[in-house]
């Protein structure tokens, strides 16, 4: 059934030699343990279902992907988010919330949803925590072997590309990933959208997850090129706070970077219910000064 | 999704010493989009009488209405008040009456009884009762809701340590809960008369 | 004795009657014929010092690199075939760089050094079902791998073609390798600075040089706790030059 049919006597005569050790590893489903040599999540070095079509096997039993339901899924991932990045004058800033859930029970409202690749590359993380979380390291394993080689920090086209060709490699496998790979390089602030299918767009502003609608709303009302680095910072928590408020997948923390030419830094995690009543507070200021 | 948790709610129902309290979240969603913060789920039927209802929201405004009417039918035709063991017969039969199309809703009753004593009762969506000494639960969280209640619930509570465990019971739940939560409101049920307060929540 | 040798030297993987590989003692022999390199220990850091062999004036100098940094903590000095020396040191980058996915740590000098040497000697045939093509002869290349990690601090480790290592205090390699190597005996200590050792490395290395030693003709690294792995700028080389 699994590589070459077995004949008894034959296979005796080969055991101690190779061909006897290349054959046993053939029938071995799985594999075993596995100490890869070469880079890690490099496409086949993963074990997939052993079924004629492994890609939809895994459609079919846990595909969280691609924006498609979980209706009749037997593995479900952890997910629900709002994470949002845009591009200004004073450079890049990358806001996200903190909650994660399983269904509607939340599992964790202290997640790190922005992850830092090297200290000039950051990607957000939106859909299975897992798949993004160990995508973005093998990124940042990748850039770091680029680094090595070329002598030369790698631009965020190009970063955003290694990752949207590990995506492509593994298109209907049930990865799910909705990731902002940012970054300042030769070419200067640079923001890409890279998702589970293999998408990479190149723009301003992105926002990913299930909360995305609301930051948008905000994002596409006070967004301008131009906004001073506080104003930046003040609507990219603003957003999240919005997301957070309405979306039930979303809220806990909002974490806040912002990325500068000499690379990232963290500017703060406010707790989104404590911004509830500061922007209750400016509002009810604000009505009664008109 | 369950067609019970497109709106989320999370309601509990306790015991103390010649008191019983009820107490529910604030939300009104569409499934993960929050809606309102000041969604009623809990309701008045008499002075020693409160139901809430957790559940699909039209159905908990319908099954209120219904219950309202029947309730003050009741109270005109017999010249008495309902006892929470009558309401909770009357409920049931109303739910079952719906049986192969029910009501979308949980109820918790809470009351007290002749005796003036504590009377805590809950119910499927098609009326099969269940009654109980302690705590009884309702709602998206009802797992949190248990956990919270087993842990915090203690015999012969008065008032005020009612009011404070339903209060802290309710809280740590919805924060586990992605579809409830956004403020809450307990009333504690006495024979001197009925304290409301309103709980200030997490907005997120 | 021709002989002997003549009928068991072809095979990489057959010994000779005496027990010899010779393939891999060729080997050992090609890494004579290459440029000097020396590596220093000490206690604050170690110190790697290679010479460079400008053929010609029209030669770029800073296009022939011999010091190679396989990630911020470890760096290695080659001498003998340069080109087998760049499939190693690209085999310990991504050693390094697995490590630090698998583990979320450094990869320690000797776990490196080790997994250099498993490749080292991974030549031969291999079996048909080998997914990696294998070399099939040993790496004509031998490396000192300088580092720091946290277990047992700044290490200085010597790799042969026959995948062999062994930790040095100061190690000589290449084509002056006997000359430097008594030079080291006599003048190394433990207690000596980062400088004197930097300082040593090339006034050893300028004594076995044919060439007279200039910031073009020779390559300078170190690695210390605080800064990681640092390859010597044309500027550095020429301060510790004019101390000598």
């Amino acid at each position: 059934m699994f590589g070459p049919t077995l004949v008894i006597g034959n296979d005796i005569l080969d055991i101690g030699t190779s061909k006897f050790d290349n054959e046993r590893d053939q029938r071995a489903i799985g594999g075993g343990a596995m100490i890869p040599r070469f880079a890690f999540g490099e496409p086949g070095q993963f074990d997939v279902p052993n079924v004629a079509d492994p890609a939809h096997f895994c459609r079919n039993n846990f595909a969280s992907a691609c924006g498609n339901s979980d209706a009749n899924q037997t593995v479900k991932f952890a997910k629900g988010t709002t994470t949002l990045a845009f591009k200004f004058d004073g450079g890049i800033i990358v806001s996200v919330d903190s909650r994660s859930t399983m269904g509607a029970y939340i599992a964790s409202g202290t997640v790190k949803k922005v992850i830092e690749i090297n200290p000039f590359l950051l990607g957000t993380m939106a859909g299975g925590a897992a798949d993004c979380s160990f995508w973005e390291r093998n990124l940042g394993m990748q850039c770091r072997l680029y680094e090595l080689r070329n002598k030369k920090r790698i631009t965020v086209a190009a970063a955003s590309r290694l990752l949207a060709n590990t995506m492509s490699s593994y298109r209907g496998y049930g990865l799910s990933m909705g990731t902002m790979i940012t970054g300042w390089d030769e070419t200067g602030p640079q923001l890409y959208y890279v998702d589970d299918d293999g998408t990479r767009l190149h723009g301003r502003y992105f926002s990913v997850g299930s909360g995305s609608t609301y930051a948008y709303g905000v994002l596409d009302t006070y967004y301008r090129k131009d906004l001073t680095v506080d104003e930046a910072i003040d609507l990219g928590k603003r957003a999240i706070y919005h997301a957070c408020h309405r979306d039930a997948m979303s809220g806990s923390i909002n974490n806040l970077y912002h990325v500068t030419k000499d690379g990232w830094v963290k500017i703060h995690a406010i707790d989104v219910n404590d911004m509830h009543y500061e922007y209750l507070e400016d509002k009810k200021n604000a009505m009664a000064s008109s | 999704m369950s067609i019970l948790e497109y709106n989320g709610a999370a309601i509990i129902g306790m015991a103390g010493k010649d008191c019983v309290g009820i107490a529910s979240d604030n939300r009104l969603g569409i499934q993960y989009q929050t809606v309102a913060m000041d969604f009623k789920k809990i309701f008045k039927m008499n002075d020693r009488l409160f139901v809430g209802l957790a559940g699909l929201a039209t159905d908990v405004q319908t099954l209120d209405q219904l219950l309202r009417f029947r309730m003050d039918l009741y109270e005109l035709r017999e010249e008495r008040e309902m006892s929470p063991k009558v309401f909770t017969n009357l409920l049931s039969n109303m739910l079952y009456e719906k049986r192969f199309g029910p009501y979308f809703c949980e109820p918790i009753i809470a009351g007290l009884d002749g005796g003036g004593s504590p009377y805590l009762a809950t119910m499927d969506l098609i009326g099969a009762q269940a009654h109980s000494r302690d705590f009884v639960v309702a709602g998206t969280c009802e797992g949190n809701l248990y956990g919270m209640c087993e842990t915090l619930w203690r015999p012969d509570m008065d008032k005020e340590v009612l009011f404070e465990t339903l209060a802290q019971a309710l809280l740590a739940s919805v924060d586990r809960d992605a579809l409830s939560g956004w403020g809450g409101v307990v009333h504690i049920i006495t024979r001197e008369g009925v304290i409301s307060r309103e709980l200030k929540g997490r907005q997120d | 004795m021709y002989l002997t040798r003549s009928e068991y030297d072809r095979g990489v993987n057959t010994f000779s009657p005496e027990g010899r590989l010779f393939q891999v003692e060729y080997a050992i022999e090609a890494i004579k014929l290459g440029s000097t390199a020396i590596g220093l220990q000490t206690k604050s850091g170690t110190v790697l010092a290679v010479e460079k062999r400008l053929t010609s004036t029209l030669l770029e100098p800073h296009s022939v690199e011999k010091i190679a940094e396989i990630d911020v903590h470890i760096g290695a000095a080659m001498s003998g075939l340069v080109a087998d020396a760049r499939t190693l040191v690209d085999h310990a980058r991504v050693e390094a760089q697995n490590h630090r996915f698998t583990y979320d740590e450094p990869i320690g000098v000797e776990a490196l050094t080790q997994g250099v040497c498993d490749l080292a000697l991974s030549f031969g045939e291999g079996s048909d079902g080998d997914k990696d093509k294998r070399m099939s002869r040993p790496f004509g290349v031998a490396l000192l791998i300088a580092g720091h990690d946290d277990l047992h601090g700044h290490q200085l480790f010597f790799s042969d073609p026959s995948g062999t290592f062994v930790r040095y205090k100061a190690k000589a390699i290449g084509a002056g390798s006997e000359g430097a190597q008594s030079t080291l005996s006599e003048s190394y200590n433990e207690d000596m600075t980062l400088e004197e050792a930097e300082e040593l490395a090339l006034s050893t290395l300028k004594q076995v040089m044919e060439e007279k030693i200039s910031t073009e003709n020779v390559e300078l690294a170190r690695v210390t706790k605080e800064k990681g792995y640092h390859n010597a700028t044309t500027e550095e080389v020429g301060a510790v030059l004019e101390r000598l």
